[in-house]
């Protein structure tokens, strides 16, 4: 999973911080970013809005329960090793310990955290790319575009496909069924995949958020909602985005 | 800890929220407890032993106060000059106490420092006092105290017991540096600093390096933040004769980006007295 | 695997069909072609199209093939589109079972769509063709026809659960 971009966008919907990892230009100014990310954010918002109804008759009913990992304080995302971290890290003992700022140990956090995004936008797949949201709990959004693109038109769904071309001509009940049959036996590989990209691209863009709080939120020449230039940022950004390859 | 004694004679309300913190809807609270009925606890500090023992600071809220301290400087000097002044002497404040606090803690023999005496003193093992005064209710907190008094003036008569021998001020450049670069970095930041370095060209010159500033770290392209360190180390040697500016630069390389040198240099006075009494 | 709702927006923004399943465990529960006029349709519209315009710059041009948007996920649910050359887009809310609905919303334009809507004779071509310019977005006309609407039921019914 390569990083293409990273945004940071603050609370009230500025660009605050924009890269771009990939080495060919799309064209984008810096004025069309600024358009991008305050859409993003309003976008955000609305998409909360149209929670579907059947959503929320089961998220009243399942409130009592304590089953599945929708809990109260919202989704458990559990912790995925050393996403983003250096690989041979173990090899060199000497300067760990200040490694990761103001972190002890060999990995920002180690334990699954609940995210705070609960109904916002989180994760955009096109013919392209793909876009992951991590929001803050004070409103922050991190975006990383990724070049992956889901693989959902493999072989599975192409047969189930055929499948339904071939009987095609008449819609009848016994096709459909054919048809989410074959959907099925495909959709555990799809939906596995798909929840770990996520998970992963959680996990990285928290630990974004762990640098950020070290190196801008403690960097005294900063001023809040402002665009972020700490070089020290930059760098380790960077460092977590290369290691990510 | 202080559960039971915000309890006494407090409004209903804040008796429901006053142990969880920072309450996220209420926002900040209105009254700060009621001080006037809690019983009077002595802060732990003016009852402790100074001897050495493992106190750790979190890095989180050194680096943020720091931060804070920086900005508030910042923001009332006119020129970096100014700037770089101000921090300075707030560094050498620190300095100038550490040169007595050092010394003495230097006194007491290794063997002694890392005796039963720590780990069996309940006052020393920091924190767990507090615990157990705020725990205990209203009526027996008295009695709690003064036992933990009696207790801390113990240790104190312990520690003079302890030295046989006061240590005896440095009075070699090098050996003085020596001490910084041990002890006071020890002290500081849980490990001697990187490197100390005696120029080549320029006989008053010396230099310590710290790889990896604790302070400065997240700070990114200020310099002049370790500004700080300098005054530590100018008001360290200051105060025990030792009369030299001192300033940092920059030496970066690959792995460390943030290396820091700072640069001492000696008044002659101190070289010429040093040639008086020890000259070859 | 669920889905929750199912709308079709035509190329002047209209919803000219909507299916909402309220109920995930019994697939003739809901409405169908209530919501054409609500908040709801018009947030969702906007939702694509504005996420459609990001995607869009955000691709590199040159490339030649425009980069549509396959699913936008939230943290409760997944919204799978599906636009056709002559500027439908088919739209499908879900949970986060599978990754895609892109044959499901093929099949329904290819096979459903095409064959009672498009092949009907009766049916305008553009459903807000002969409507004043003035009431164009306001998604007076929809497909009711019972054809289509029974077909679409059949199809998607086993999918609900």
């Amino acid at each position: 999973m390569a990083i293409q971009t990273l945004l940071i966008i603050n609370k009230s919907g500025g660009l605050i911080y924009h890269r771009n990892y990939a080495g060919e230009k799309n064209g984008l100014n810096s004025n069309d970013y600024l358009i991008l990310a305050s859409t993003l954010h309003s976008v955000f918002a609305i998409a909360s809005q149209l929670t579907p109804q059947a959503v929320q008759l089961n998220a009243k009913r399942s409130s009592n329960s304590t089953d599945n990992n929708f809990s109260k304080g919202g989704e458990k995302i559990p912790y995925i090793p050393y996403v983003g971290m250096n690989a041979n890290d173990s090899n060199n003992t000497t300067n760990k310990l200040n490694k990761l700022g103001s972190f002890m140990g060999d990995d920002y956090f180690k334990e699954s955290f609940v995210s705070w995004n609960k109904g916002g936008l989180r994760q955009l797949s096109t013919d392209h790319f793909t876009m992951f949201i991590y929001q803050t709990m004070t409103g922050m959004k991190f975006v990383a575009i990724s070049s992956s693109v889901l693989r959902n038109t493999a072989d599975p769904s192409h047969s189930g496909k055929s499948n339904t071309t071939a009987n095609a001509n008449g819609i009848q009940n016994s096709t459909t069924i054919s048809y989410s049959t074959a959907q099925n036996s495909s959709s555990d590989y799809n939906s596995n995949s798909s929840n770990l990209q996520v998970q992963i691209a959680d996990n990285f863009l928290r630990k974004i958020y762990c640098i950020y709080s070290d190196y801008v939120m403690k960097d005294p020449f900063y001023s809040l909602e402002m665009p972020i230039k700490s070089e020290l940022f930059d760098k380790k950004v960077k460092q977590m985005v290369s290691n990510l390859e | 800890m202080t559960d039971k004694l915000i309890l006494t004679g407090m409004p209903e309300e804040q008796n429901v929220h006053s142990t969880t913190g920072y309450e996220y809807i209420i926002g900040p609270k209105q009254s700060l407890p009621n001080e006037a009925n809690a019983p009077y606890i002595p802060s732990k500090i003016y009852s402790e032993s100074i001897l050495y023992k493992k106190q750790q600071v979190s890095l989180m809220s050194m680096a943020f106060l720091y931060q804070e301290l920086i900005s508030q400087i910042y923001k009332n000097s006119k020129t970096s000059t100014e700037f770089e002044t101000k921090l300075s002497n707030h560094g050498s404040n620190i300095g100038f106490k550490l040169l007595d606090l050092l010394n003495l803690r230097a006194s007491v023999p290794s063997s002694a420092r890392s005796s039963t005496f720590l780990p069996s003193n309940a006052s020393l093992t920091g924190g767990n006092t507090g615990e157990t005064g705020g725990a205990s209710t209203n009526t027996n907190t008295s009695t709690i105290l003064t036992g933990y008094i009696d207790k801390s003036y113990e240790s104190n008569e312990s520690l003079s017991n302890m030295i046989s021998q006061l240590r005896r001020r440095d009075l070699k450049i090098i050996d003085i540096l020596q001490f910084i670069h041990g002890s006071v970095w020890s002290y500081l930041f849980g490990a001697p600093s990187n490197d100390l370095v005696k120029s080549s060209e320029r006989e008053n010159e010396y230099m310590i390096v710290d790889n990896e500033p604790v302070l400065t770290q997240f700070i990114s392209g200020n310099f002049s933040c370790n500004y700080f360190m300098c005054g530590l180390i100018k008001g360290f040697l200051s105060q025990a004769g030792f009369e030299c500016t001192v300033s940092p630069h920059p030496d970066v390389d690959e792995i460390y980006p943030n290396r820091v040198v700072y640069l001492i240099k000696f008044e002659k006075q101190v070289l010429e007295r040093e040639a008086l009494k020890f000259g070859a | 695997m669920t889905i929750y709702s199912f709308w079709i927006f035509d190329k002047h923004c209209n919803c000219i069909f909507n299916r909402e399943w309220t109920l995930s465990s019994d697939s003739s529960s809901g409405t169908t072609n209530s919501k054409q006029n609500s908040e709801t349709a018009k947030l969702l519209y906007g939702l694509i199209y504005s996420l459609r315009n990001i995607t869009q710059k955000l691709s590199n041009t040159e490339s030649g093939n425009k980069n549509d948007i396959r699913t936008i996920s939230t943290g409760k649910y997944r919204v799978h589109t599906y636009c056709t050359a002559t500027g439908l887009w088919f739209v499908l809310l879900t949970d986060f079972f599978q990754q895609s609905y892109l044959q499901v919303l093929q099949h329904i334009y290819s096979h459903i769509y095409v064959k009672y809507v498009s092949h009907n004779l009766l049916l305008p071509y553009d459903l807000t063709e002969n409507q004043p310019i003035l009431m164009r977005g306001q998604g007076t006309r929809k497909i009711t026809n019972r054809h289509f609407i029974a077909a679409l039921e059949s199809f998607l019914s086993p999918i609900v659960e």
